[in-house]
């Protein structure tokens, strides 16, 4: 009888570990690839970057597609001051440039893709070009609507 | 048996709930992150927001107190009151009868809590001279010309497309002197129609990507 039971709880045993193994096994199978896609994630794949190269080879106007953010100034605003300093966001060290109707003004964003560049605003309308180009030789462009007035509004 | 097995599931199952719990609060974390973020954006352009506007368009409609303009064929309505200031396209002052469909306008002014624009002056322009002709193109240098100042440029995500590019002696050029360009050179250009030459473009600016110092390229500008 004791023998039985010994064999029994051997058998239950090995049949126990062998389901927790296999458990195991399929969780791990589960979660690797959601590892992996979030390490992929940052350095985009080669589809990533055909996809992307459909995007930018037509540059949309303030598009959300764009990889480039401004954060200031706001879009059609009358700044009184001719030197403003255009702020805002894009893939980690792009080339930005940003092209008014007659100058133009460059510079690259910082490791976390913040940038600020001082340009220089002809009196009335602007229509500023802002263009960024990630080391991916992705490019995005926005325009920015900019008024530089003395008058008293 | 059946018992020693749910006794070995129950200690089997905590990890899947701890896994799952540690995505969740991942994700979370993450909701929480875009709310911050769009909070402080949306604070920042409240605070930008009550600032003055401007609106530009061609007028196509023009009312007692109301100027229908449209830009990029997206019309827009200013609205105008007694205090509006009307200036000329000579810069003079002016009225509102003598503004007309057709001519294009700069409107300044401020948008009210519903949006609606109410002009504090209004200037006629000619939109013709405030357009920007630029285009700046990421591209590889395919072909130099020895006997003019004239190179053709692919664009690097548009191989279809490619540019004959015009350089003079006001052209700038970040890092490199013109002379060294060389062919297969990836650049960046700041280019405008020639309006003598079809197909052909002017370069304002170029800016070299292969050098190691055109990686930290500086302010300046082209004029």
């Amino acid at each position: 009888m004791i023998k039985e039971l010994f064999l029994a709880i051997a058998l239950g045993s090995i049949l126990g570990f062998g389901v927790t193994g296999a458990f195991f096994a399929l969780n791990k199978n589960k979660t690797t690839p959601k590892q992996n896609l979030s390490e992929i994630s940052p350095t985009p794949t080669i589809t990533e970057i055909q996809m992307s190269t459909e995007v930018t080879t037509t540059p949309a106007v303030s598009s959300t597609e764009t990889s480039i953010n401004i954060t200031s100034p706001e879009n059609n605003a009358v700044v009184s001051n001719s030197k403003i300093s255009i702020k805002g966001d894009s893939k980690p060290n792009s080339l930005i440039v940003i092209s008014t109707p007659t100058k133009t003004f460059s510079d690259k964003a910082n490791a976390n893709g913040i940038f600020s560049i001082s340009i220089e605003l002809d009196s009335g309308f602007n229509l500023i070009k802002i263009n960024s180009i990630d080391p991916e030789d992705n490019q995005s462009e926005i325009e920015l609507n900019l008024t530089y007035s003395t008058a008293k509004i | 048996m059946f018992l020693f097995l749910i006794l070995l599931f129950s200690f089997i199952s905590p990890p899947q709930i701890f896994s799952q719990e540690a995505t969740t609060v991942t994700d979370k974390t993450q909701v929480i992150l875009d709310k911050v973020k769009q909070i402080v954006i949306g604070k920042e352009t409240t605070i930008i927001s009550n600032g003055p506007k401007s609106l530009v368009g061609t007028i196509t409609q023009i009312d007692n107190n109301q100027i229908t303009v449209s830009y990029k064929n997206e019309p827009k309505t200013v609205a105008v009151t007694e205090e509006t200031v009307f200036i000329d396209i000579k810069r003079n002052k002016t009225k509102i009868d003598n503004l007309k469909s057709g001519q294009d306008i700069l409107a300044m002014g401020y948008f009210d809590q519903y949006d609606n624009f109410e002009a504090k002056r209004i200037v006629v322009t000619d939109l013709k001279t405030v357009e920007n002709k630029n285009e700046i193109i990421l591209g590889k240098i395919v072909d130099i010309s020895q006997s003019s100042p004239i190179f053709v440029l692919i664009p690097i995500k548009n191989k279809d497309n490619q540019y004959q590019i015009k350089t003079d002696p006001k052209t700038e050029i970040l890092d490199k002197d013109i002379d060294k360009l060389k062919s297969g050179q990836k650049i960046v250009v700041i280019i405008q129609p020639d309006p003598k030459i079809a197909k052909t473009f002017y370069v304002s600016k170029i800016i070299t990507l292969d050098s190691p110092t055109a990686q930290t390229p500086e302010t300046s500008t082209n004029n």
